[in-house]
């Protein structure tokens, strides 16, 4: 009997996590606007910061230099790792107990937070100058038409290149200017030295369909939030995978920890990547220094230049019911419009700002050893700016799980991208019900 | 003085603690759930939706490919650990073996490793590229099989790893029947001559019998409540053709975050158990065996 009480146990304690969701709201109060104009009246109070690894050193930083203006200000860090924060946060949101007072989350799921938990985060909509913040990033912060959250690490992407790899094959950079162009190269890559030219996940994630999607500035949602994954862009993107995948020119990408390891290997000519991917590269694979390069992603269509992507990156937020809320609100705006700070986070954590004045800082004009000099950056900052914006919407997490499926479908099936694009289209209306 | 506490309410008392315990954590929570999987979660406040969700669900295409990857399990999976486990208790109970504690401490080891930690290691194990089942295929002159990435492949991943963190548990519970069958049965087999194989397709599986039935239905019961192995493992992929109705559970409360319809999938899995439950009570007549 032990095995099924255990298994009944379990079904219970799912249920059980279920109901302890369901508790009473907090009280809502109104944020942002009332700490205005409080600089001159010293503010007090312990603020705690919910945060990961880098990020949370970043912040640390940040509040010892907060504490030479606000002295009375106390801060109480707690470290846990991503998930560890959704599930903490998801439960106190719910129950209006233990929130923190600064907390933060992934960029892309910000906007569930938001819409799903109405009125549970600070207001920033008043406060925050938008223009100083990329289009992509207040995207992101923004919920039911508030901004309820400030921007801070930015994904713009790009293609990250081998230029050894590229060299022996006889590839030049410059002339992959398309999809096309690129598949090409990649046949002749293969051909030349047997190195595949990029890691495809097929069944992971759907972030290279999306990186398409975005660059014909698509998305899975229209500005309404309605459904829209068999538009034209849509479909054209998903028909790109399946044509870089069947030319066999891609490795499988099945974990982070495979992806390093081929990257390391040098197994890999490409990855098309976020600006984050220059961190990870150094550290997995110092031996590779002045081997890589960085171009931007391929087009569409030859004469007509693309939107940028944007994958990845973090906000942070303030709960409307955090008991420090005049201090947390305070403090959050200066840590993400603190112009050097965001400089250092980047220099020392490769925290890619969002904010703009800070990108426009000497450092991301220099040249980058590890990239054989290139100034990698000045790329960056340009895909970054023409990032088009995106309606997030509340159902993105289970938009990409979705839509990762149907990159299973195409790849691994090898089904029609139009047919499998109708489906999901059909499929994620049934779920979201627009 | 008299006190509160009589003779005849006493027991009340001392069980008190774990009533209020089982109320607060158990009792409860089943009765809000259920209430809740007549609401939607949206815009921060419940809303009632009467009987959508359960609506909703029979029409889920991806409810339906976990409960379908769930029977590809059982159908697979438990026939094979039952028989194993059975081959295992069998062998184990030898009366010519010696230190026979070593192997059923061996057997039953799996069964106490921790399930996050098991399903790291055959991730690992599995790899396409640097796993050393892969790898000793290679020597061995065979393609490399992309497990964890292929519709079968996956599949067979979480079935090997499920027979090997349940079959040492199942071979307990057997041993245990297996040392319950009258030692007199041997004997007078021993005496008329029996053959090993003849005592055990003579004795030993007719006299295990219920407990076989026991394991199969306590497995099956089991298997749909798979979730770590979906989770770690495969990620419920590719195309949904791993995940199991616990991991998409969790998905849909923790990941999604709706909270009504989780719900209401959570009772339809506790539908599908306690009829599984009915169904073993009455084969076991009542667990008496």
């Amino acid at each position: 009997m032990k095995r099924q009480m255990k298994a009944t146990a379990l079904s219970l304690v799912m249920a059980l996590s279920l109901t302890a969701c369901s508790g009473g709201g907090a009280p809502v109060t109104k944020g942002g606007s009332e700490a205005k104009g409080e600089a001159d009246k010293s503010l007090s109070g312990t603020v705690t910061v919910w945060s990961w690894d880098v990020a949370l050193a970043h912040l640390q930083e940040e509040a010892e230099k907060f504490n030479e203006i606000y002295p009375d200000v106390e801060f109480n860090f707690e470290e846990m790792g991503v998930s560890q924060v959704y599930s903490k946060i998801t439960t106190c949101l719910q129950s209006g107990i233990g929130l923190p007072d600064v907390v933060s989350l992934e960029g892309e799921q910000m906007a569930k937070f938001g819409e799903k938990f109405p009125d549970k985060f600070v207001d920033f909509t008043g406060d925050i100058k938008a223009e100083d913040f990329l289009d992509i990033k207040i995207s992101e912060c923004t919920a039911g038409g508030k901004v309820v959250a400030y921007p801070w690490d930015a994904g713009p992407c790009a293609m990250f290149y081998r230029t050894d790899i590229f060299e022996q094959a006889g590839v030049k950079a410059e002339d992959i200017v398309t999809w096309d162009d690129f598949i090409e190269a990649g046949k002749t890559i293969m051909e030349k030295t047997g190195t595949a030219m990029m890691p495809l996940a097929t069944a992971r994630k759907d972030t290279t369909y999306r990186m398409l999607l975005m660059e014909q500035e698509g998305f899975y949602f229209d500005e309404n939030g309605n459904t829209n994954v068999n538009s034209p862009e849509s479909i054209r993107a998903m028909e790109m995978i399946h044509k870089i995948y069947n030319a066999g020119i891609t490795v499988n990408d099945n974990s982070w920890d495979d992806f390093i390891a081929s990257l390391s290997g040098s197994k890999i000519a490409c990855v098309p990547e976020a600006v984050w991917l220059a961190g990870s590269i150094k550290d997995a694979a110092p031996d590779q220094s002045g081997k890589w390069g960085v171009m931007e992603l391929p087009r569409f269509d030859k004469d007509k230049e693309s939107g940028g992507a944007s994958n990845g990156g973090s906000v942070l937020a303030v709960p409307a019911s955090a008991k420090s809320k005049e201090a947390a609100v305070e403090f959050v705006k200066f840590a993400m419009t603190d112009k050097e700070g965001n400089v250092e986070g980047f220099t020392k954590y490769g925290l890619y700002p969002s904010y703009i004045p800070a990108l426009d800082s000497e450092v991301f004009k220099e040249g980058d050893e590890f990239f054989g000099g290139q100034k990698i950056y000045d790329l960056f900052n340009a895909v970054g700016q023409k990032i088009p914006k995106c309606n997030y919407t509340a159902n993105f997490a289970e938009a990409i799980d979705l839509s990762k499926n149907a990159v299973s479908k195409v790849t691994l099936d090898g089904q029609d991208p139009k047919t499998v694009m109708d489906g999901l289209q059909e499929e994620m209306k049934a779920k979201f019900g627009k | 003085m008299k006190s509160i506490i009589t003779k005849r309410n006493a027991p009340y008392f001392f069980l008190a603690p774990m009533i209020i315990l089982f109320l607060a954590f158990m009792a409860y929570p089943i009765a809000d759930s259920f209430r809740l999987s007549f609401f939607n979660f949206e815009g921060g406040t419940y809303t009632l939706v009467g009987l959508n969700n359960y609506a909703v669900m029979l029409k889920d295409p991806i409810f339906w490919k976990s409960l379908s990857n769930t029977v590809i399990y059982l159908i697979v999976q438990v026939p094979v650990m039952v028989i194993l486990s059975l081959i295992l208790g069998v062998l184990v109970e030898q009366d010519f073996l010696k230190f026979r504690a070593c192997y059923r401490i061996g057997v039953f080891l799996p069964s106490i490793t921790a399930l996050v930690a098991y399903a790291m290691v055959f991730k690992l194990l599995l790899n396409t590229d640097y796993g050393i089942i892969n790898y000793v295929l290679r020597a061995a002159g065979f393609r490399g099989v992309d497990w964890l990435n292929t519709v079968w492949g996956a599949r067979f991943s979480i079935i090997m790893g499920i027979t090997w963190r349940w079959t040492g548990y199942n071979t307990i519970i057997m041993i245990a029947g297996i040392k319950g069958i009258p030692t007199e049965l041997y004997e007078s087999a021993d005496i008329d001559g029996a053959s090993f194989w003849q005592k055990v397709m003579g004795i030993t599986i007719p006299m295990v019998k219920p407990i076989m039935l026991f394991v199969s239905i306590t497995s099956t019961i089991g298997t749909l409540q798979l979730f770590d192995e979906s989770f770690i493992l495969t990620q419920g992929g590719p195309d949904n053709a791993t995940i199991t109705i616990g991991h998409y559970l969790y998905n849909t409360g923790f990941a999604f975050f709706k909270f009504g319809y989780a719900a209401a999938l959570s009772y339809a899995l506790l539908i599908i158990i306690g009829v599984l439950s009915v169904i073993q009570f009455k084969m076991t007549k009542g667990g008496e065996n």
